[in-house]
């Protein structure tokens, strides 16, 4: 039957397994709003476009399923952006869909009207492109899901005219298969299981990309060491003797890699944000895995490059290396050394936290989800707090963008509907997205939400006296957090010590609603 | 010579061109604008979101007339600022935003850097008029002299000036002293035909756009020289208030239209005639404007309509010498029977609602004159854009049109009052706008701004829900459950009271807190949105 074209969109959404949408309305959108109630698709309003981008964010970190956002011509649009630019650098699948204006070359000034609509949203994301015909809308949306199944998954944009949302059109046609990303072949394969015959220290590097394979037995069968980008945390379980943990950007880091006499890295960019220098260091062969050429052709030398999804890679390598003797050069205490001390020195670059830390991984369950903001809990965090399990802790990491936990974690709040998650955030950077409170309340997420306040922008303070500059605006005056809270409907607490933390920890996951949980540097005494 | 650094000389310059005040927030990337920001006596306001820089940047800019200057860091601090370039692109508003980006040699490649964009010059082009990046310290002159001159030439439009991260901390000497914009003056003859074209007719109209602002004083000469009535674009609102000649009624309404239609010589003052103001129903015809003079500062803009006289210039110089080209003495051409035959008609065609609404904007002019109404994209604010007369040029303005960025009220309330800090400022804006930039006011409470938000809770995207049953669509996503505003405001430490939707209850709550210093928070209990029955 011929509908509104906005109408058939959200139908067609549904028919590919998208049972959420995260958005807002506005007089421009409103087609597409048409259809999303009768499609039996859930919407989630959030009270800002940022608010959406980064639910549809944390909605498909949690799932690995694609994050869709509604929004409207531009304002909308513009608002989403920083999301989107979150979940290009973090290879996130968030898929944006806004209406935009039929004519704009030969009318000026209209509503929402800005100077190019989707060259700016092509500048933050993998693609955007324009529908001029419901067929084409169609083919887009398909080429979007296609490409999160099989490439390194990036955000994009389609956006629709008005008038087109307006048109009767056919249903879009039925969902096809799509298809598996490119893999590893038999021969690369045997090519790396040559490589580790001769390697006595084989080292693997596992990043966000490798998280969806589980690693340890095949580590452990090749007596291989590793270690982990931020975001590929507990690819290797959470008790392997030989995992160097998330300290690449820990200087010494280098020397490990430096001994290690093969380098297999999987799924990871190497980004600068993990190293914090610009080669990992490796003296001997790099073997490279990644889905993307982009990042196969980065300038970290590698003397193998094998384009291919990590759990085919991972699957090849476990037949071509059957029966292999592990190799003997690791030692399980020189690992546990080398985490001691690199521990030790987070802990004594911002003084005060992992005892916090320590504590709160000790009262949540061991299936928790974590969002982190850029907080300095957060930074501490992401190096001291293992991770048992991948996919569990998400970060905004490349992007760095500050507003993300909050939004974030209602996303996957809301599609781990019973599962436990739990955000973590800055008394400044709450202010960004404080809002979506309200959406949680809505939601009724038990979601405790961790809010550090050390009462400034610490991070920037601390750089500013590096970098010898007297600190200035760095001070902004905070609300009463937990009366905040109570307006939005949430729970507060404020606990005065670790104990008192650890119970209202545990009390927010039994909560009908979120709960803020106010902790300053002054718990630990 | 004085050796400083890039992001020192940064700063200098700035002050050089009479900058005063920053919106920003600082990071990690934009450490180096910080180093000479406190000794060089600038202030600066530390808003809760990059998007609340811009947005005050904004207000501050359209009440102090000069440019409104943010600093962001490179990444997300530029995206979250998007929406407000795009916004002052819309709107002709002087916004400079400064950002980092990353360090030169890792431009465009994709390494993964901490806040990396593929290209954000190319980003920042798509919403400000000129983007400049500072390449080599040496760069930094022209980067500030091609800033300010997209600034304040032509219609003005926001500009971005980026400093990479290994630049900013570069050496360099102070920079360059602003050279000086030679200002065009304006055209004497066609200034003359313009003269003997209004001489000639018999029913002239004026339509007073933006532009016309700081030439109040002449417009109202000018329009009792000539009898004419005077439509004003929401931008000018508060040219000509309560004189029989104002018609501060939008064009977009029939009357207004049959009234411009009627004219046989129409002269536009710095109005871009653009569709919120012009056909906000979407008609997609303009009101035919006959034997059209219009006066500009952007010949872009002149350009883009049909029009019987284009001149180029800032109102304020086109009026001056227009004055001395035109005699004085009486000439009666019905101008104040045309004006309040146009507005008779333009107050019943709002309806009911609206009326009511824009009594509540009587209220509060009255109960509080000379104020900075600064508005969001609510009910009370689309009708007072249909029909309001305020009391003080530039003191009415609002997103609603334009760009159209809900989440504006907020922020361009407090950038408004740095600007004016004697001013009271009121920022109207409904509960759904609200909760988008609502942590900005900590900002205010920082700043202990004497500004009154005044929040028009009906529970809800009234307009949307409104626009979504006309076309027949169920009502979706319209129901953000709004805050408690009386417990939010305790958690800023603000004063809060709630008033039913009466203009004499709003007029009191006004009254009593007129003496308060720091923010406050009135919150008017509106109808929330009943779905008809089918
Ligand atoms: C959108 C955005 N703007 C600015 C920054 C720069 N930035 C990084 S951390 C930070 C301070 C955050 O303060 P808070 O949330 O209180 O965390 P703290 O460092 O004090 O733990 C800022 C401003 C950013 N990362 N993203
Ligand atoms: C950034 C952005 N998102 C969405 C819209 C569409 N929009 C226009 S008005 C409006 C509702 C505003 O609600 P509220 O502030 O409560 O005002 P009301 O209409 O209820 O008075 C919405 C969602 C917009 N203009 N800008
Ligand atoms: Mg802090
Ligand atoms: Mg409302």
């Amino acid at each position: 039957m011929k509908r509104p074209l906005g109408a058939q969109i959200s139908h067609m959404l549904k028919d590919r397994g998208v049972d959420t949408i995260f958005g807002i309305p506005g007089v421009h959108n409103q087609e597409m709003y048409r259809g999303i109630e009768e499609a039996g698709i859930r919407h989630v309003l959030a009270r800002h476009e940022q608010g959406a981008g980064f639910m549809a964010d944390g909605y498909a970190r949690a799932t690995g399923k694609p994050g869709v956002a509604y929004v409207i011509t531009g304002p909308g649009l513009c608002n989403i952006m920083t999301p989107m630019g979150q979940a290009y650098a973090d290879s996130v699948p968030v898929l944006v869909l806004s209406s935009c204006l039929d004519e704009t070359a030969a009318r000026r000034g209209q509503l929402h009207q800005m100077k190019d609509q989707r060259a700016a949203a092509e500048a933050v994301c993998d693609w955007s492109e324009m529908a001029q015909s419901a067929e084409a809308a169609y083919g887009l949306v398909d080429r979007a899901f296609e490409e999160f199944a099989v490439k390194r998954p990036r955000a994009k944009h389609i956006q629709v005219p008005i008038q087109l949302l307006e048109a009767a059109a056919d249903p879009a046609p039925l969902p096809e298969m799509t298809s598996l990303p490119v893999t590893t072949t038999t021969t690369n394969a045997q090519q790396v299981a040559a490589l580790l015959n001769y390697a006595k220290r084989p080292l693997f590097i596992l990043g966000g990309g490798a998280a969806g394979f589980e690693w340890q037995d095949l580590l452990s069968q090749l007596g291989a060491a590793c270690f982990t980008s931020y975001a590929g945390r507990g690819a290797a379980g959470g008790d392997y003797a030989l995992d160097f943990g998330a300290f690449l950007a820990r200087p010494g880091s280098a020397e490990v890699i430096a001994s290690a006499d093969l380098v297999i890295a999987v799924g990871t960019e190497l980004a600068e944000v993990e190293m914090w220098r610009p080669h990992l260091g490796h003296r001997a062969a790099l073997v490279r895995v990644d889905l993307d050429t982009e990042v196969l052709s980065d300038p970290q030398r590698a003397a193998l490059k094998i384009q291919s999804d990590a759990a085919g890679f991972a699957t090849a390598l476990t037949a071509a290396t059957e029966g292999k003797s592990a190799a003997t050069g690791w030692e399980a205490g020189e690992v546990a050394e080398a985490r001691g001390r690199w521990l030790a020195e987070v802990d004594a670059e911002r003084p005060g936290i992992v005892p916090v830390i320590n504590a709160l991984r000790d009262a949540v369950p061991a299936d928790v989800m974590v969002y982190s903001d850029m907080t300095q809990f957060a930074y501490v965090a992401k190096e001291a707090w293992a991770m048992a399990r991948p996919r569990h802790w998400h970060h905004p990491t490349g992007f760095g963008t500050l507003g993300y936990a909050l939004p974030a974690a209602i996303g996957g709040a809301a599609a781990r509907a019973g599962q436990p998650t739990l955000a973590i955030v800055g008394d400044y950077g709450f202010h960004y997205t404080m809002q979506e409170l309200g959406v949680a309340g809505e939601l009724g997420l038990s979601l405790p939400i961790i809010l550090w306040d050390n009462g400034k922008l610490k991070e920037i303070e601390d750089s500013m006296v590096r970098s010898q500059i007297a600190p200035n605006a760095v001070v902004a005056q905070n609300p009463d957090f937990c009366k905040l809270a109570e307006a939005f409907g949430a729970r507060s607490a404020a606990p005065t010590s670790l104990a008192e933390m650890q119970a209202a920890v545990q009390e927010a996951f039994a909560a009908p609603v979120p709960t803020l949980i106010y902790v300053t540097p002054a718990i630990t005494g | 010579m004085t050796q400083t650094t890039v992001g020192e000389a940064l700063v200098l310059g700035l002050k050089d061109r009479g900058v005063a005040c920053v919106f920003g927030i600082p990071g990690v990337h934009t450490v180096e604008l910080y180093r000479g920001l406190a000794a060089s006596g600038i202030r600066h306001v530390t808003p809760r979101h990059e998007q609340g820089a811009g947005f005050m940047a904004d207000g501050y800019a359209r009440v102090s007339g000069k440019p409104g200057v943010a600093f962001v860091i490179t990444g997300p601090g530029l995206t979250n600022a998007l929406t407000p370039m795009a916004q002052a692109r819309a709107e002709s508003v002087p916004v400079l935003v400064i950002s980092g980006a990353n360090t030169s040699a890792s431009l465009g490649k994709g390494l993964g850097h901490l806040h990396e964009l593929p290209d954000q010059h190319a980003l920042a082009r798509t919403v400000a008029k000129t983007s400049c990046h500072v390449a080599a310290p040496e760069d930094l002159d022209s980067a500030l002299e091609d800033a300010f001159a997209a600034l304040s030439s032509g219609r003005p439009s926001p500009a971005h000036i980026q400093v990479p991260l290994d630049v900013a901390g570069e050496a360099r000497a102070a920079p360059a002293r602003p050279v000086a914009a030679a200002k065009a003056p304006v055209s004497n003859a066609l200034l003359k035909q313009a003269a003997n074209m209004l001489k000639t007719a018999g029913r002239v109209v004026i339509l007073a756009g933006g532009g016309t602002k700081h030439a109040a004083r002449n417009l109202r000469v000018l329009a009792e020289r000539l009898d004419a009535p005077v439509v004003q674009t929401t931008n000018a609102r508060g040219v000509l208030h309560d004189h029989p000649l104002s018609v501060p009624a939008s064009p977009s309404l029939k009357a207004v239209r049959s009234l411009i239609e009627d004219a046989d010589c129409v002269l536009a003052l710095g109005t871009e005639l653009g569709q919120t103001d012009f056909d906000m129903y979407a008609t997609g015809t303009m009101p035919h404007m006959p034997a059209l003079i219009r006066v500009d500062v952007c010949q872009d803009q002149l350009s883009r309509h049909p029009a019987e006289l284009r001149i180029e210039g800032r109102v304020e110089d086109a009026l001056t010498t227009l004055l001395d080209l035109l005699p004085t003495g009486d000439r009666n051409t019905d101008g104040a029977a045309r004006a309040t035959e146009a507005r008779d008609g333009a107050w019943l065609e709002i309806g009911a609602d609206y009326r009511q609404q824009v009594l509540m904007l009587n209220a509060i002019r009255d109960a509080a004159p000379s104020a900075l109404i600064v508005g969001d994209s609510t009910q009370p604010i689309y009708a007072g854009n249909l029909y309001y007369d305020h009391d003080r040029p530039g003191g009415w303005f609002n997103a609603a049109t334009g760009y159209g960025a809900l989440g504006y009220g907020i922020p361009a309330a407090i950038g408004a009052s740095i600007a004016a800090p004697s001013a009271r400022v009121i920022c109207l804006v409904g509960d759904g706008g609200a909760q988008f930039s609502l942590p900005e006011v900590m900002a205010a409470v920082d700043e202990n701004l004497p500004v009154t938000f005044v929040i028009w809770n009906n529970h809800g995207y009234r307009e949307i829900a409104t626009a979504m049953e006309d076309v027949g669509v169920t009502v979706v996503g319209c129901d953000p459950t709004p805050p408690d505003f009386a417990a939010t405001a305790l958690s800023f430490t603000i004063p809060h009271r709630q008033v039913p939707m009466t203009p004499y209850a709003l007029a009191m709550a006004l009254h009593d807190t007129a003496g308060l210093t720091g923010p406050q928070m009135i919150e008017i209990k509106a109808p929330p949105f009943v779905p008809a029955k089918d």
